[in-house]
């Protein structure tokens, strides 16, 4: 059999395949460079970009829990005018989508973001992070509540003509609520999930570990949650979802896209095996030759049918 | 370069009640790694727990066998398994990662400083200092005596550490910044290089100020990604540490401005002025 059709589209957006890289994982792709081509990935989802420069939460930002990790960086960035004026110039010769996540505390934030991005050629789509769950005064609270999400995102639609995916917050009773909100105000496709809030406490010292008390938990430990997530958004919207939350293997990502995903994002993996996206990559193509699937469309919303 | 492969445990060997010294067959590594450097490793094969992998700074290396050493303390999961491994077996490196430490051509006489297994990334340090035929003085300090690292390969250097253990009853019974002090009352040193924990960290670097010595430190940190993808081991550095600068920034009472970098890039090897 020939190489498969991994190729899909997310809300205007061209991927030759369905693997991106996971906001805040991955920098600005750089540091990934450095172990194999970039360009393999079927988009490159760059870190939190935000109005003004953000200098982050103070440490420890990380601890490691069983089969998750806690992190509250607290979207340390240099600011989106430094972005466009020295970041985007290293994208200038990439064939792959380049997709900004933007995050703000305020919704006039996020529209600014929006308008500054708009004419920037080498963007090919808006992350509209309403999820973070490590800056105070917002980020979060967007996601958090229907009627926010809607407001935000219609402001935001209003000011670009660029696909908007909006990354949904998990830490919410019906995720289903908020999913539709955003479809409704004009989102092209919805990515889930962001972390989920969590904390860990030091017995001996009698502290909270991280420096910001609260963090937001990836990894494995999270997977089912996400899945379960994607399985009943998917259910109820017609935009594509970006389904993120766990992957660590084409096995994971394949379960996602099975739930009903499109495409998926990798995140913390990328920290364990720095090869995690081009082998994952490589495991959906395998799968798919060895169970003759000639197009990945094919996949998506595979366990749906008949439920 | 950076290269991430699977390497064999050539030796693994007890060092003392929580030392170990690990030998792993890494040729590409140790072709480009400099001191200062630390390797990523994965120390669970399989399962996810612990998940990330853990940063271990050279201490040592073998360029023509490919043979890179590793000397770490066993403080919690990561390195209670690592500790478990036996030779023969395998495991997932990538390095050469984070900055070397800065050698200075004009250096003539240089000191170290170490607590505990802090000694590790400085071990490399001197093997290639000594290769210049720079004069160079150790000072090694630990809670406890078991606790000391670094004597008998120094010896082997030709080089006689000066010790001290806090609860004695070798060398001096106090702490190595006592000791350091003292040294600086009668000789003095072009440079120093110094690793431990943050505490003594502090005060080598108080006491280097007093003397106006300057030198390298290099700092411990958890790391997920270790290539500077995360943001997670960010360290608050102060900004324009040029000596100048410095010297306005220390009169005023709210301290240098400070930024956060990240220990697996701008570090783990920082200047004294920088961190403390």
């Amino acid at each position: 059999m020939n190489q498969p059709d991994l190729s899909v589209e997310i809300g205007g957006i061209s991927l030759k395949n369905p693997v991106m890289s996971a906001s805040g994982c991955y920098g600005y792709g750089k540091e990934y460079g450095a172990f194999y081509d970039v360009e393999k990935l079927g988009a490159l989802v760059v870190k939190g970009t935000t109005l003004e420069p953000r200098e982050g939460n103070p440490p420890p930002r990380i601890v490691e829990t069983a089969a998750g990790i806690l992190n509250s960086v607290g979207l340390q960035n240099p600011g989106v005018e430094y972005f466009i004026n020295e970041e985007i110039r290293t994208f200038s010769g990439s064939s792959i989508p380049l997709i900004v996540n933007i995050a703000g505390n305020l919704e006039e934030e996020y529209i600014r973001l929006a308008e500054k991005l708009d004419p920037v050629k080498e963007v090919s789509g808006l992350e509209v992070n309403i999820s973070c769950p490590n800056v105070k005064k917002g980020g979060m609270a967007f996601g958090t509540d229907v009627e926010c999400a809607h407001r935000l995102v219609k402001g935001v639609r209003a000011v670009t003509s660029k696909p908007l995916i909006v990354k949904l917050s998990p830490n919410v009773t019906d995720i289903t609520g908020v999913a539709l909100a955003a479809q409704e105000a004009g989102a092209d496709a919805l990515s889930l999930i962001n972390t989920l809030l969590g904390m860990a406490i030091d017995i001996h010292s009698r502290k909270p570990v991280l420096g910001n008390v609260l963090g937001g938990l990836s990894g494995p430990a999270v997977k089912p949650v996400a899945l379960r997530m994607v399985w009943q958004v998917s259910e109820k919207v017609r935009i594509p979802v970006v389904g993120m939350g766990g992957i660590m293997t084409a096995e994971d990502a394949l379960e996602f896209i099975m739930a009903g995903a499109s495409a998926v994002a990798v995140g913390t993996a990328n920290f364990i095996n720095p090869l995690a996206i081009p082998d994952i990559i490589e495991g959906i193509a395998g799968y798919m030759i060895e169970n003759n699937i000639r197009e990945f469309k094919e996949l998506i919303g595979a366990a749906r049918k008949g439920a | 370069m950076l290269f991430s492969s699977k390497s064999e445990i050539v030796q693994h060997q007890k060092k003392g009640p929580a030392l170990f010294r690990i030998d792993l067959h890494a040729p590409e590594i140790c072709g480009e790694a400099r001191p200062g450097q630390f390797v990523h490793l994965k120390v669970e094969e399989r399962g996810y727990h612990p998940l990330l992998r853990r940063p271990f700074s050279i201490y040592d290396l073998d360029r023509q066998e490919g043979v890179l050493s590793i000397t770490y303390k066993v403080v919690g999961l990561g390195t209670e398994i690592l500790s478990q491994k036996r030779q023969g077996e395998t495991l997932e490196i990538m390095g050469p990662l984070g900055r070397p430490f800065t050698q200075w051509k004009e250096d003539q006489k240089i000191i170290m400083v170490a607590g505990g297994v802090g000694y590790a990334p400085l071990n490399f340090l001197a093997r290639e200092l000594l290769g210049r035929n720079i004069k160079l003085e150790v000072l090694l300090g630990a809670r406890k005596e078991e606790e000391l690292v670094g004597e008998e390969d120094l010896k082997a250097m030709g080089i006689a550490p000066e010790i001290a253990v806090e609860e004695g009853p070798r060398g001096f019974a106090g702490r190595v910044t006592e000791l350091l002090k003292r040294k600086l009352e009668e000789e003095s040193f072009h440079r120093l290089y110094s690793c431990g924990p943050c505490s003594m960290l502090k005060e080598v670097t108080r006491i280097s100020r007093e003397k106006s010595l300057k030198g390298e430190v290099s700092l411990e940190s958890i790391m997920a990604c270790g290539v500077g993808a995360c943001l997670g081991c960010a360290f608050p550095v102060n900004e324009g540490s040029s000596e100048s600068k410095l010297e306005v920034s220390i009169g005023e009472s709210s301290g240098p401005k400070t930024s956060y970098q990240r220990v697996c890039v701008e570090g783990p090897t920082f200047s004294l002025e920088e961190v403390f």
